[in-house]
């Protein structure tokens, strides 16, 4: 792995433009090439509607603008996923950095953690690689690193953790297991950095950390599971636990010898010294644990080896092991498409994780590509009309209403620095490991009772559900651009397109319907607005627009997208 | 499909009259503006038959991460140092910095604390504070040499935090659980489905207090929040409101309906406890700045104190506290968490007592496992058996409950690499904090069915 110095690096960010739209950079950081996704079988495929475009983009993007619906219907479903494949990347580090260098900021020091959190707000409502970044978000709940850790004030150093995700979204899974391992945040975050062989004589032992939660979290997961994502049972009908703990302690020590690039074997336990998040972790010789090491599917690590062969056999281990692909694909369709993936749909993507047709396994673009493309995702809305769907995160229905009506900052920052006020998430900021919530959580109630799971649910505290709701009126009706003398650092929404057809209450609705719901409205739905339009009438039109925004957007049938 | 829809009946049952809720923050609504409903809520709270004549609350402090208690209980005699010191190396804490327990009744080696719990000694001179040494989740009791030659007599996913933590919530190693404990508690408790839960976290959903026909209702150190432009109270939102429910009427969906009864509840219980909150609940003083889990602990005092209004004579709460997950910095961090807790659960019981409550709660931790006795260098990884402590007037304190286990390695109570295997089982500890809240027999083994698996008699944890 090339050692990036932090000067470098500063340099190869300030080169590669803002805001994700320069082309030209042919610098190997931070943009990595997609991998090529290959040829699906030519099909005779009709433009999608405009309803279709937008549940794409609901489903794979940050919210549907009218010009990004305009642009699935030109490009088709696979045009567009096509074009977004190719599409350059936004950097949060490079806007980390560009807030440093606005504040006066020098290169070795940090600026505060809203900065971060405003170049996310604008990657995402503003980048044009919008599926690339909610993929990256997606990957950002499931190989977790968060801000509560020792670096929690290194916000350039968890910048460069998610562009990580950034740059192998539509990579190999097997480069970004092995980029995630060696990144410094990482190491720090699940200890692996400063792990060192064992010592007898002081009855120290490896550090399991790392070693057990990458395989519980970021690739197997605890029991074995078949290609469609249901668990393998044993002849008493129980479930096959992946591995056991004497396992986790062989790669306890495979993960021995690893520190901030730069540190030495004199200052190998000097952490303030050696502190560098900038470059990928390196190896020091003398604290690796060189004896032989029997990992998963008995893979033989043999005594001698420096630490990065032994890492290249242990993450070759995970990636060839048979759980990684639906265990991977069905949480990021669970993060994508639908808190309840029918096993068949589980196996068609894990079927492409494995061989992307190309005899390539872990290619991402592809699984991305199947898993957006599934007959289940595009019209599962149809098939399963009572249980097809995901509660939406609430950090995403902010973003789906500041891109969905063009928000804008007048003064160019997207001020919301603290977004788990209200929404009980926020980038790279979980609790712990576990992420903000579990992917086999359900709650009490009929989906409980159903047998269904639905993840987003456990955010959606009593709490936080009015807080989300307050978000939405505050934005809506005071977070307009319509209303005068708005302070420069409110975000604003803009309704001058919905304003246009106040007079026309039933293009207004088909228009919100598009928008907001991807034109899933029922008959009733459209009725039920349509009489509440009428009794508002004598409001200013504005009025009677933020009016049906905000009921739209509060209603079960919106927070659920399907 | 039946369906939901926003319970407005009951909604404004509880809201009544109220002006809470209005765009201005729900926490500055005036006593007066909240006074109109009193009557109406204590005739509420007259016309239910309620089972019990006195008021309980359990309080769990779960300590996220895994607590490495092993370090928390230390030998004092110069013998057991020894052994332990020689076991944790670096990690040992000085034999002349530990605060001797002097304990009432003890069955094993004298201990004390690492001087970071300093604030608890008095508690448990004065006899409310004991610890209840070595417990964790079991699918039955269990010896080394079993276990030796059949890892399955343990729980699965022994060392795995969430699956841990769904142990110590659900008391159901043996099978997944989509309920607690706590919860099952509550659906056998609650009379009426209308009322404000038994269950209240502080700390988010969470297992433990998840029923099969009851939820929990979770709030922040901060309060409740009010749904400010969907409130019926208020004529232009109650159109809203009316829209909404309208809405909600037309869906047949099953993650909709799941998202109504969500909200549904959320505005009901935000409304009710609001009101409670802010006419008549004591201001908590005394808690220690920058210390979440004091944030959390003087919000359910606040709660405690206003017990009255609500129509439960029996509560549970939830708090909770990161950062137990100490593989690395232990030296640090670890005395850093104990003292966070130590000084939270001391300006609890202190303020309990001046709520002349001190009796009517009875405080308790949990940890998803202890650690290693073993360092990996400078910190320690997951374990099993660990000690928890347990708080209130009604507590036979000054005591160590159980066994301590043996430190050396490779003991009896030693896995591997000093995982210790639990003495005393999860259920058994919630058997004796279930029997003094009041549950009878029949109704134990019906909320923690492996019970019987155990022995039956109490902990004495208990006066």
């Amino acid at each position: 792995m090339k050692v990036i110095t932090p000067s470098l690096l500063v340099f190869l960010l300030l080169l590669s433009g803002c805001g994700g739209g320069d082309s030209s950079n042919q610098e190997p950081a931070p943009i990595a090439d997609p991998q090529p996704v290959p040829a699906p079988p030519p099909i005779a495929v009709e433009p999608p509607t405009r309803a279709q475009a937008a549940q794409l983009l609901n489903q794979g993007s940050f919210g549907p603008r009218t010009s990004d619906i305009d642009n699935v219907v030109a490009l088709g479903i696979e045009g567009w996923i096509d074009s977004q494949i190719n599409a350059p990347s936004s950097s949060h580090a490079q806007g980390v950095n560009n807030a440093r260098l606005i504040e006066g900021v020098s290169d070795n020091q940090t600026v505060s953690r809203e900065r971060r959190i405003e170049t996310w707000w604008e990657i995402a409502l503003q980048g044009e690689d919008q599926l690339r970044q909610r993929v990256a978000f997606a990957l950002s709940e499931i190989l977790v690193v968060s801000e509560n850790s020792v670096f929690n004030e290194d916000t350039l150093g968890i910048a460069l953790y998610y562009d990580i995700l950034v740059n192998h979204a539509f990579g190999n899974y097997r480069d970004l297991l092995e980029d995630i391992t060696l990144s410094p945040i990482m190491g720090l975050y699940l200890s692996m950095l400063g792990n060192q062989a064992p010592d007898n004589t002081l009855n120290i032992r490896p550090d399991e950390n790392f070693a057990r939660e990458s395989m519980q979290l970021f690739s197997i997961g605890l029991v074995e599971l078949n290609l469609d994502g249901t668990l393998r049972l044993d002849e008493n009908g129980l479930a096959i636990p992946t591995y056991n703990q004497d396992i986790i302690e062989n790669y306890a020590r495979v993960y021995t010898g690893w520190n901030f690039a730069g540190a030495n074997e004199q200052t190998f336990t000097q952490f303030s010294r050696n502190y560098n998040s900038r470059a990928p972790m390196q190896p020091i010789q003398a604290f690796h644990d060189t004896n032989a090491k029997t990992l998963l599917n008995n893979t033989f690590v043999p005594q001698g080896q420096t630490a990065e062969q032994d890492l290249a056999i242990a993450l070759d281990s995970l990636f060839n092991h048979q759980n990684v692909a639906p265990f991977m694909s069905k949480q990021l369709i669970q993060k994508l498409v639908t808190s309840n993936p029918t096993p068949a749909y589980v196996e068609r993507v894990a079927r492409v994780f494995n061989d992307d047709g190309n005899g390539v396994r872990g290619n991402l673009a592809a699984v991305v590509k199947a898993l957006l493309m599934d007959e289940e995702a595009r019209n599962g809305a149809e098939l399963q009309p009572n249980t097809f769907g995901k509660l939406r995160e609430p950090i995403l229905v902010a973003t789906h209403l500041w891109r969905a009506f063009d928000g804008e900052s007048p003064d160019g920052v997207f001020s919301l620095g603290f977004p788990e006020f209200f929404f009980n998430q926020a980038p790279l900021a979980a609790p712990s490991v576990f992420n903000f919530f579990s992917p086999d959580f359900t709650p009490q109630g009929i989906i409980s009772d159903q047998g269904l799971v639905a993840p987003e649910f456990q955010i959606a505290t009593d709490t936080f559900l009015a807080r989300t709701s307050n978000f939405l009126s505050f934005s809506i009706f005071a977070g307009h651009n319509q209303i005068e003398n708005q302070t420069d650092d409110r975000i604003l929404i803009d309704l001058s397109t919905e304003l246009a057809l106040a007079d026309d209450p039933e293009e207004l609705i088909s228009h919100l319907d598009i928008l907001l719901m991807a034109g899933q409205m029922s008959d009733e739905m459209r009725d039920i607005l349509f009489a509440e339009y009428t009794r508002t009438l004598t409001f200013a039109p504005v009025d009677r627009i933020t009016n049906l925004l905000f009921l739209i957007m509060s209603s079960p049938q919106y927070a659920i997208q399907k | 499909m039946t369906t939901t829809t926003f319970s407005r009946r009951d909604f404004l049952r509880n809201t009544l009259r109220s002006s809470v809720g209005v765009a201005t923050a729900s926490a500055t609504a005036s006593a007066t503006a909240v006074g109109g409903s009193l009557g109406l809520m204590n005739a509420a709270l007259a016309q239910s038959s309620t089972r019990f004549d006195d008021y309980k609350a359990l309080v769990c402090v779960f300590l996220f991460g895994g607590n490495d208690s092993l370090n928390m209980l230390v030998p004092t005699d110069n013998a057991d140092y020894s052994i332990y010191q020689n076991v944790r190396q670096n990690l040992a804490f000085s034999q002349a910095s530990l605060l001797p327990l002097n304990t009432r009744s003890s069955n094993t080696y004298p201990v004390g604390l690492p001087s970071a719990m300093s604030s608890l000694m008095p508690f448990f001179d004065s006899g409310d504070l004991s610890f209840v040494a070595n417990l964790g989740p079991l699918l039955a009791p269990v010896t080394k040499q079993s276990l030796v030659n059949n890892i399955q007599l343990a729980p699965p996913q022994l060392f795995s935090h969430n699956d841990q933590q769904a142990n110590w919530q659900t008391s159901r190693p043996d099978a997944p659980s989509v309920s607690g404990w706590a919860g099952r508690m509550a659906d056998l408790l609650t009379e009426s489905a209308s009322a404000l839960p038994i269950n209240l976290s502080l700390f988010g959903n969470n297992l433990m207090q998840t029923g099969l026909s009851t939820s929990l209702f979770s709030l922040t150190p901060e309060g409740t929040e009010q749904f400010q432009a969907l409130t019926p109270t208020q004529a232009f939102n109650a159109q809203r409101f009316n829209v909404l429910e309208q809405l909600s009427a037309t869906s047949s969906h099953v993650l909709e309906q799941g998202y109504i009864q969500k909200v549904s509840r959320a505005m009901t219980n935000n409304v009710l406890i609001d009101e409670a909150l802010t006419s008549s609940a004591q201001n908590a003083s005394g808690y220690p700045e920058s210390n979440p889990l004091a944030a959390q602990l003087a919000t359910v005092a606040r709660l405690i104190s206003v017990e009255q209004r609500f129509t439960q004579r029996r509560q549970v709460y939830f708090v909770g506290l990161g950062g137990w997950d100490t593989h690395d910095r232990q030296v640090d961090t670890h005395p850093r968490q104990l003292q966070l807790l130590s000084e939270a659960l001391s300006a609890f019981q202190t303020n309990l007592t001046q709520l002349n409550m001190a009796d009517a709660v009875t405080t308790f931790t949990m940890s998803e496992f202890g650690r290693t006795l073993t360092s990996n260098g400078d910190g320690t990884d997951h374990g099993w058996g660990g000690h928890q402590l347990v708080m209130g007037g009604a507590v036979n304190g000054g005591n160590i409950v159980g066994n301590l286990p043996e430190l050396a390695l490779g003991s009896n109570d030693d896995l591997d690499d000093g995982r210790i295997i639990p003495t005393t089982s999860v259920d058994e500890y919630i058997a004796s904090l279930a029997r003094w809240f009041g549950l009878s027999d029949s109704e134990l083994n019906a909320v923690l069915p492996n019970l019987n698996r155990f022995n039956s008699a109490s902990l004495s944890i208990f006066n």
